[in-house]
């Protein structure tokens, strides 16, 4: 077969792109377009990346995925790759086809260097075996989606599954303990090179939850001891509000975050270091931050919408480490606060987990679920003032009182509200890899 | 004064459980009654006889490392609801507190001995989503996670009878020895069903000489319990 995916691919490729017009006209983002495309030619996201001259490259983790996705994106493009990536969320095989078939030609031909994908945990073996990726970058292993992942170490089999289909530098979070015991074992192995990304011991002592990382009990007491020889390519060394210091190869750089707070500075940190290991001498750290700091934040990812004269900033809701981290970098108490929870979160017991005593009131607690954020604030004595169960009704009564002294306010917003709020305001930028 | 110790709040935490200690202090506060709360991990020696104990679930790694510490206090535990203490343990808890545990791979965890139970840990997961239990104080209504399935050993009482989910074997659920309650019911059981934690305070001020009586607070925050157990599906509320 040519670079090109070639002629057998023109009836599946034209079959997911008129699914795709339709969808985009139905309005909202969709991966079954890509999932028409791969029932009909099963072989098509590793027949199509093929053509990347650099290989694909995987960001996984339970949190942070989407925001490094962006930003390992923005700092190839600034060194001069033509990157395709996935859009935030549309991490299962099918959203990735869907992301591929805007870009292709009916040949199946893509003008990329480069593929930067954002992978599911649960498919990334899957994936991997299709886009067979040439290097990754694991971020975190948190405790997501219990109804989903069970137990953490499960979740820790998924990832060595996936590094073991890696061919090339692998790069790790090393104060996670169960990724340094990947690492461990990949370097034992000695096929792929291993390096790491992490923060400071003053910057891990000061964050008010550290970095919300499971605990891998099994293995906690075999942690070596003795002087640390890992190669840390990227080292967070401190972060205020937006801006952090990250050293690159042992040399310090301010790097302005299109967000606030250590999740977005830790996400950073693991961009760069992938993005050096894969550019070798070809990586300029002033390059990658320059990119950094011109970056635009990921969808509602700390994202601030301006709407009427007011600003929406929008975080988004999704587990416990994302939660607390986005509690935790708040400026302060927000003084208009809007809480909505959906039916795509199965198990809501984390919110007990979390430590809300930042928050000192909620304007208004929204979503079908928005009983259960109600209890949890009651049990924290932390007083709300209305419970509206319809996201747009909500949005129209935050909208309507009298805009704060701070002229922000703050929306923590599970995904599904997410993107019903924002339709409420009425943009219909979606997601378009939403899956 | 009634202190509430929390066994392992440091291994024992992959969900929510903790909530249950927030739960009955919360309770007790807008009651007027003060409390304290507690924590047992390993290696710590064993407060005075608290008034409820809680422990609550976790990975089959957690449990293992556990094992040692648990047989350490177990004698003590033991006592502790052989005398008619309060004791609320969730899943993995229980499951420790139990005789015996048969964990993935086939090593086996030695119990506290407090329930008369035997779990098979190597079964397939689990996971329902509106898991409702009938007891004697009513229905329950929660969220249960595990790959287990637990056999009552010697007369052992169950909690109460599955009406939707698995809980010990698709009929049976948790276990009832005195004051002591196990269950697999998360969300957390106590903040999702107020009457269980009224049972536990109750027994524990009783056992205080104090005098527990809920308020109308108590009723706000249970009108928003009984919302959130009839989100969870479509079983009706008796309890």
């Amino acid at each position: 077969m040519s670079r090109s995916a070639g002629l057998r691919y023109v009836l599946p490729i034209l079959a997911g792109k008129a699914v795709r017009v339709a969808a985009r006209v139905r309005g909202g983002g969709s991966a079954f377009p890509g999932l028409v495309t791969i029932k009909l030619a099963p072989d098509f996201l590793h027949d199509v990346t093929r053509q990347f001259r650099y290989g694909n490259l995987f960001v996984l983790g339970s949190n942070g995925k989407s925001t490094t996705t962006h930003m390992l994106t923005e700092i190839m493009r600034a060194h001069g790759l033509r990157v395709f990536t996935n859009p935030s969320g549309g991490n299962l095989p099918q959203g990735i086809a869907s992301s591929l078939l805007g870009k292709l030609s009916v040949t199946g031909k893509i003008e990329a260097d480069i593929g930067v994908i954002e992978v599911d945990e649960a498919f990334g073996a899957v994936i991997a075996q299709s886009l067979k990726p040439t290097a990754a970058v694991i971020l975190n292993l948190q405790i997501d989606q219990i109804y989903r992942f069970h137990e953490p170490e499960r979740v820790a089999g998924m990832f060595r599954d996936i590094a073991a289909l890696v061919d090339g530098p692998v790069v790790l979070n090393r104060d996670d303990n169960f990724l340094t015991t990947l690492g461990r074992g990949l370097e034992a192995e000695g096929r792929v090179q291993v390096s790491y990304f992490g923060l400071s011991d003053e910057v891990n002592a000061s964050a008010p939850h550290g970095q919300v990382i499971a605990r891998d009990y099994a293995n906690e007491a075999g942690q070596p001891t003795g002087p640390d020889l890992r190669e840390v390519v990227a080292e967070v060394l401190a972060v205020e509000g937006n801006v952090a210091t990250i050293a690159v190869h042992g040399v310090a750089h301010q790097v302005r975050l299109a967000a606030r707070g250590l999740h977005y500075a830790i996400d950073a940190a693991g961009a760069i270091s992938l993005a050096s290991k894969v550019l070798g001498t070809a990586f300029s750290a002033e390059t990658a931050v320059a990119a950094l700091g011109a970056a635009a934040p990921v969808y509602g990812r700390g994202e601030i919408v301006r709407h009427d004269g007011q600003n929406l900033e929008i975080l988004l809701l999704k587990n416990l480490a994302s939660f607390q981290m986005n509690v935790d970098y708040l400026d302060g108490p927000p003084d208009s606060l809007m809480i909505a929870i959906d039916e795509g979160s199965k198990d809501l017991s984390w919110l007990y987990a979390a430590d809300v005593s930042k928050v000192t009131y909620v304007d208004i607690v929204s979503g079908p679920k928005a009983a259960f954020m109600a209890l949890r604030l009651a049990y924290a004595g932390i007083p709300f003032g209305v419970i509206e169960p319809d996201i747009e009704k909500a949005m129209q009564l935050m909208l309507a009182s009298p805009v704060p002294a701070s002229g922000t306010r703050t929306l923590i917003l599970d995904y599904d509200q997410m993107i019903l709020g924002r339709k409420a305001l009425g943009h219909k930028d979606l997601e378009s890899g939403a899956s | 004064m009634i202190s509430i110790l929390e066994l392992y709040p440091e291994h024992l935490a992959v969900n929510g459980d903790m909530g249950n200690v927030l739960v009955l202090e919360k309770r007790l506060e807008l009651a007027g009654i003060a409390s304290r709360r507690l924590a047992h991990n390993p290696g710590d020696a064993l407060p005075e006889k608290p008034d409820i104990v809680t422990i609550g679930t976790g990975p089959a790694s957690a449990l293992q490392v556990l094992a040692d510490d648990i047989a350490r206090i177990a004698p003590t535990l033991r006592s502790w609801v052989d005398d008619g203490m309060p004791l609320l343990a969730v899943t993995g808890g229980m499951q420790l507190l139990g005789s015996a545990i048969t964990l993935p791979g086939g090593a086996g965890v030695t119990g506290a001995g407090v329930f008369g139970i035997h779990t098979d840990a190597t079964q397939p997961r689990v996971v329902t989503n509106c898991f409702v239990v009938d007891t004697i104080l009513g229905r329950l209504v929660g969220i249960e996670n595990h790959g287990s399935r637990t056999t009552l050993t010697d007369g052992t009482a169950p909690f109460g009878t599955v009406s939707t989910g698995t809980g010990n074997d698709s009929r049976s659920e948790g276990v009832w020895v005195n004051n002591a309650i196990g269950t697999h019911v998360q969300g957390p059981v106590l903040a999702m069903n107020p009457v269980l934690a009224d049972h536990l305070i109750s027994i524990a001020t009783k056992r205080a000489g104090l005098s527990y009586a809920t308020t109308a607070e108590h009723d706000t925050i249970d009108a928003l319990a009984a919302e959130a157990r009839r989100l969870l599906g479509p079983a009706p509320q008796d309890g």
